[in-house]
């Protein structure tokens, strides 16, 4: 079954913006989603009926966030039995970081920026 | 040798061996007085025997007196026999014949064997008709007196009539022809009586009387006492007419002798303290000869021993007079030591080889003991050899006089101690050296033992390093406890005990305090010096390392600087290369996009966007330029500032929105409080803190910001309170102060301004900290360093 969401959580709105326009260009995911930080996504998701397939997700934001984000995902994913992939995207990842990252479960891979075709093509079919 | 002579060497022996003279004398007396008692003895014992013979000689003869009365009776009975056999008036021959002799019992007369008359017929009933020829017991006596025609008796035997008896029977021949008996009957009682056995009963004997008998020729006894006596002392005589035996026997052979032996032990008694008298009386002249000769022994070996001493010794010696000081003689040592011979010291007195300048010492002692004020004195002093020379000797002065005697002559042992005088003079010499040779050394040596409280030593450097004498240090026990460096004091001392018990040598750094009260960092290189197993002392060298401590103590702030303001610098590029890398991401994004957009309005709004971007760019790159001014202002001028002038300039900048959001601030900072800044760092702080107390205002009430100083250890800290939305610290105090780093959705965030904050106060060698409660407030606390 090919994945139909994906969710943008990043402080940057050029980013989202830039980033919604190229995922809308692919076709890959017909709808696209995007928060500022990670609380403004977690209310959401905790009010909707589900939860997006593909999680775009950056760490340094205001207000909560990505590892607060992780966290509190971690125990709503549950819920919705769902299976989400979640991508760490950021300009430049620390080591440390990369490896706290590997110990959430739900995380399938890390993006650098810029986010471009062929990363959104790699996302949606990862095999 | 003269009999004189003789007898006085023999006394002499005899003085000399008291125990051996002792002995001979005892066994003497107890030869001679055993001797005697022996002749005594002899004496005694051949009256017994003599005494025993007449008693034995008085029996028999009783004996034989009735044998022979017997006889005679017998032979009157016989007489009153007729021609014809028969008796004639028997029984008054008979009574008047037992009437001669008490010693008969019966008379009888006993034809051919047959006892036909017996006189007194009363008592005799039973022996009538007895045929003694045919007795058993009868008839060998019987016969026996027939064939020798002669009287013969018989018993003691059973009489017929009863009772013990002896029977004397005299044959009788009538006209050649044996007739019969004439008989005489004596109760065995009545011949013990007549022979005087009883009457003669001694305790020292007893008779025995015994018969062989005819037949078996055995002997046989009769009397009561003892038949065994073989063994003892007897006498005995034969009495024929009957076959007997008589005895006289002692009843002890040993009674005799045990009649000596009280005798015999009074005279070894006697011998024995014969002895012992003669030993007591010749022991003490003994003993005092004994004495006499030990002590003429040791007044030989004395004088010997003296001799050797005084000829020998390896010490001069002389012997002096006392009143005039003239040497009386003195020993071969003295002579070489002092160059002289023995002849010309003796014309020589002591005042004359004595120094000059040791004389009038030597002579005030000479005189304090002619005085009897001491006992003897020793001395230093110098002698002058023959040849001139001087040498040092120690000498030693007795008296040779008793307490009340006149003072006559001494005897003085003189050392010579020239090489002693030598060695202390070049060990005093070299002390001196010692003693410079410290005083020159660029520390404080010292000298101390662990477990006693002070130094025993402290060079006079001690005054050069913390301004203290050598003798102030010495003096008081207390004095490095005291002059460490408060601080210093609990590791120091701890560290020093601990040494102190493992005899560790150590060297080790710690700060005292100068008399001036500074600090004085010192290097104090410490040795143990073994005295014995038990104790040892410890020896240290304290060097003035205060200089080199400061260069020490710069240069680890300057690497501290430098570590700290590297690890800013990486993460300084590190944020650069982050957000440069946002925006260029974006960039490229944006232009793929407009090169790939056919739609004119999609291309416009991308143009915006990356119009944008560029914004974006330069407010970073403004603010990285901001950082990095911070951070390279190597030459920031640094100047007096008075703290409130520049609170006002801040209010009065940020006016505006302390209207707008009402806020209140509260100063209670003094007028005259200044810091040492650099002004538009603090410009830039005040305005950071307190836009940020405004601007995270919380939205149920009007701002309130308190502002306050106070002093700490080296700071002067800023406190800025306000009553906003606060911080969960837990949660952010790490990133607090990191570049763009922000905790609200506040439009006006930056994560810029904490940051650079941060990075001014840190080159100001100051400090910044923070204490936060969400939805209370915010203290931020600013340390300047005074």
């Amino acid at each position: 079954m090919s994945k139909a969401t994906i969710c943008i959580i990043d402080d940057d709105p050029i980013y989202q913006l830039v980033t919604k326009k190229i995922i809308e260009k692919s076709f890959f995911f017909p709808i696209v989603s995007s928060f500022t930080n990670g609380l403004e996504a977690i209310s959401y998701f905790q009010q909707s009926a589900a939860l997006p397939d593909v999680i775009l997700l950056d760490i340094e934001m205001p207000v909560m966030d990505g590892w607060d984000f992780l966290d509190e995902i971690v125990s709503i994913r549950n819920r919705f039995n769902a299976d989400t992939s979640i991508y760490i995207v950021s300009s430049s990842i620390a080591k440390e970081d990369k490896e706290k990252a590997l110990t959430y479960g739900c995380i399938k891979g890390f993006i650098s920026k810029p986010v471009t075709l062929s990363k959104i093509e790699k996302i949606a079919n990862p095999d | 040798m003269s009999i004189e002579k003789k007898i006085t060497s023999l006394s002499s022996w005899f003085v000399s061996r008291p125990k051996t003279s002792g002995i001979l004398v005892f066994i003497l007396v107890l030869f001679v007085l055993n001797l005697t008692l022996f002749f005594r003895y002899q004496v005694v014992k051949k009256n017994r025997q003599f005494e025993m013979e007449n008693l034995l000689t008085i029996v028999h003869q009783n004996i034989e007196q009735t044998l022979k009365n017997s006889y005679a009776t017998t032979t009157g009975m016989a007489l009153t026999i007729d021609d014809n056999g028969i008796p004639k008036n028997f029984e008054e021959a008979g009574k008047q014949l037992l009437s001669y002799n008490t010693s008969i019992d019966a008379v009888q007369l006993v034809p051919d064997g047959i006892i036909k008359y017996t006189y007194p017929e009363k008592g005799n009933e039973a022996a009538a008709n007895f045929n003694i020829l045919t007795s058993p017991l009868h008839k060998d006596a019987a016969m026996k007196a027939i064939e020798t025609r002669k009287m013969y008796y018989v018993g003691p035997v059973e009489l017929k009539q009863g009772g013990m008896g002896i029977v004397g029977r005299l044959p009788v021949f009538k006209k050649g022809k044996f007739w019969g008996f004439s008989a005489v009957v004596i109760r065995f009682s009545t011949f013990m009586r007549a022979a005087g056995i009883s009457s003669l009963h001694d305790d020292r004997f007893y008779f025995q009387l015994s018969k062989t008998d005819l037949k078996t020729k055995t002997e046989q006894f009769f009397l009561n006492e003892s038949s065994d006596f073989k063994d003892k002392n007897f006498k005995s005589v034969s009495i024929p007419e009957g076959d007997w035996k008589l005895y006289i026997i002692e009843k002890s052979d040993t009674a005799l002798i045990k009649e000596f032996i009280p005798v015999l032990f009074l005279t070894f008694i006697l011998s024995i303290i014969s002895g012992m008298l003669v030993n007591i009386v010749l022991r003490r002249p003994y003993e005092l000869e004994n004495l006499v000769k030990i002590q003429t022994e040791k007044i030989i070996k004395n004088e010997l021993l003296f001799k050797s001493l005084f000829e020998h010794a390896g010490l001069g010696i002389t012997h002096t007079n006392s009143v005039n000081g003239t040497f009386i003689d003195a020993n071969d040592k003295f002579c070489e030591q002092i160059g002289y011979t023995q002849e010309e010291i003796k014309t020589m007195d002591f005042m004359m080889i004595t120094h000059l300048d040791d004389l009038e010492a030597d002579l005030k002692q000479m005189e304090r003991l002619r005085n009897g004020e001491i006992d003897g004195f020793s001395l230093e002093k110098r002698y002058f050899h023959k040849n001139g020379s001087i040498i040092w000797v120690n000498i030693t002065v007795s008296p040779l006089w008793t307490k009340n005697e006149k003072p006559s002559s001494h005897m003085t042992i003189v050392e010579d101690i020239t090489k002693r005088k030598q060695v202390e003079q070049d060990l005093l010499l070299s002390k001196q050296n010692i003693q410079s040779l410290i005083n020159t050394v660029d520390g404080i040596v010292w000298e101390g033992y662990p477990d006693k409280p002070g130094v025993t030593f402290v060079s006079e450097k001690s005054k050069d390093i913390l301004g203290y004498t050598a003798e102030e240090w010495i003096s008081d026990d207390n004095f490095w406890y005291d002059h460490l460096y408060p601080e210093d004091r609990e590791w120091v001392t701890k560290f020093s005990k601990e040494c102190a018990e493992k005899k560790q040598p150590h060297t080790w750094e710690y700060r005292m305090i100068n008399k001036a009260g500074n600090v004085v960092w010192v290097r104090d290189i410490v040795s143990i010096f073994i005295e014995n197993d038990e104790s040892f002392k410890f020896r240290g060298i304290l060097i003035d390392i205060s200089k080199t401590k400061q260069f020490e103590l710069d240069l680890n702030h300057s690497v501290q600087l430098l570590t700290e303001q590297n690890k800013r610098l990486l993460d300084f590029s590190h944020i650069v290369s982050h957000n440069l890398r946002s925006h260029t991401s974006n960039i490229e994004s944006l232009t793929n996009l407009i090169e790939e957009s056919q739609d004119e309005n999609e291309k416009k709004e991308l143009l915006g966007l990356l119009k944008k971007v560029s914004e974006a760019l330069t407010e970073t790159m403004d603010n990285l330029n901001d950082v990095v001014s911070v951070q390279t202002d190597i030459n920031r001028s640094i100047e007096l500032l008075n703290l409130n002038e520049y609170i006002r300039k801040t209010e009065n900048i940020l006016s505006n929105q302390i209207m707008k959001k009402n806020a209140t601030i509260l100063n209670t900072i003094s007028d005259d409080c200044n810091v040492k800044y650099n002004a538009a760092y603090l410009e830039s702080i005040l305005l950071n803190l307190i836009s940020n107390s405004i601007r995270y205002s919380h939205p149920e009430r009007n701002p309130v910001i308190e502002l306050k100083t106070y002093e700490e250890n080296d700071y002067l800290v800023m406190c800025v309170k306000d009553n906003g939305i606060g911080i969960d610290l837990k949660k952010n105090g790490h990133k607090l102060f990191g570049m763009y780093k922000t905790f609200t959705d506040n439009p006006e965030s930056k994560g810029i301004g904490l940051f650079i904050t941060k990075n001014q106060i840190d080159t100001m060698q100051g400090k910044i900290e923070v204490e936060s409660e969400p939805g209370t407030g915010t203290v931020i606390k600013v340390y300047f360093k005074r």
